[in-house]
């Protein structure tokens, strides 16, 4: 196998795990955009904390390997912001969440050629 | 650890991450990439400290923060059982304190998540006995875990507490430097019987059984000279 044409199999091959990744990264940012609303109404728990800052710590490693740096970089800035003690404040939680969703929208539609011109 | 071994056998990894995602993105690209067999996957520390000890993957892929049992956690249960692994650890983050860490433990070095494309090149320098640090193949990592701790301004110089003589501190010296026996047997013009015997009295007083650990803990405990 030639180095670029492996480059570019293994390009493919990741493209294809992000595709099918899909559900369980909107499940994440779901949790994400759950904490936020009961921030928000006031509800919000340890277990929900704690749930959220997986799914954020998880979010940022996944998105990364994939190659969508921004979005990765603003599911670690939600998981810094969820480490924090007290809880975090609202609105710069929901501003992040809403941001990340807008990055995943974007990612989500241009994940073959994004990851097919990954290094390229 | 062996390191000779048939080019055309496959690889043996086991991959620690407890998400799935990410698993499922390593398995992909190595499978791909043919060359590997992966032998096993673990959701947490204690599954992947397990794993090791059942498959004797050839390289473990471990990530740091998981459940049950944190992933530098899981490595110091390997290094104190014994157990001998390359081990690369895959994170989304880690501090020079942990790379450090990691090092002492016997990790042969590190890949960012967000830096997949590196995975490839650090697995083939570790199974070529190299070291993966900072996005690069590392044959010095002595010299390097020195300016680790230098950046991570741990650089603490300690007065020699441990009873080591003038010359036992002049082997430790060449030894950070990756100096072979005969090498300094050469540069003081003693015999290698010598120095081995230096050594053995070396690893008493300090508490270490091998050249590396000594060199770590001299550089760690200011005693040698930069």
């Amino acid at each position: 196998m030639t180095q670029q044409r492996g480059e570019r199999e293994v390009r493919t091959a990741l493209a294809k795990v992000w595709r099918d990744s899909q559900p369980r990264v909107l499940e994440r940012l779901a949790t994400l955009e759950r904490i936020s609303e009961n921030l928000r109404s006031g509800v919000l728990d340890e277990k929900g904390r704690e749930d959220a800052l997986i799914a954020a710590h998880k979010l940022s490693g996944a998105l990364g390997m994939f190659g969508f740096n921004e979005a990765s970089a603003c599911a670690a800035e939600i998981e810094a912001l969820l480490a924090q003690m007290p809880l975090p404040e609202r609105t710069t939680l929901a501003q992040l969440t809403e941001r990340l969703r807008g990055l995943l929208e974007k990612a989500k539609t241009s994940h073959t050629a994004h990851l097919e011109n990954r290094g390229s | 650890m062996k390191s000779s071994r048939d080019k055309t056998q496959l690889v043996r990894v086991l991959i620690a991450d407890d998400d799935p995602i990410v698993r499922s993105a390593v398995r992909s690209v190595l499978e791909v990439s043919k060359g590997f067999s992966i032998v096993g996957e673990a959701e947490d520390g204690k599954l992947a400290a397990e794993l090791v000890k059942e498959t004797a993957p050839d390289v473990l892929l471990l990530d740091l923060l998981m459940p049950n049992l944190p992933g530098l956690e899981a490595l110091r249960a390997l290094t104190t059982a014994g157990v001998e692994v390359r081990t690369l650890l895959l994170c989304s983050a880690i501090s020079t304190k942990q790379v450090l860490e990691a090092l002492q433990l016997g990790a042969r070095g590190v890949v960012l998540k967000g830096r997949v494309s590196e995975l490839l090149p650090a697995l083939d320098a570790v199974m070529h006995g190299q070291y993966w640090i900072e996005g690069r193949s590392v044959s010095n990592v002595v010299q390097v875990v020195q300016q680790l701790t230098e950046a991570a301004g741990q650089q603490n110089p300690r007065a020699n507490r441990f009873g080591l003589t003038a010359r036992e501190l002049e082997i430790i010296s060449f030894i950070t430097q990756g100096c072979m026996n005969r090498d300094i047997a050469g540069s003081l013009s003693i015999t290698e019987e010598t120095v081995k015997r230096h050594l053995t009295n070396i690893f008493n007083k300090v508490g270490m059984s091998n050249r590396l650990e000594l060199a770590l803990f001299a550089i760690e405990h200011g005693l040698v000279r930069k």
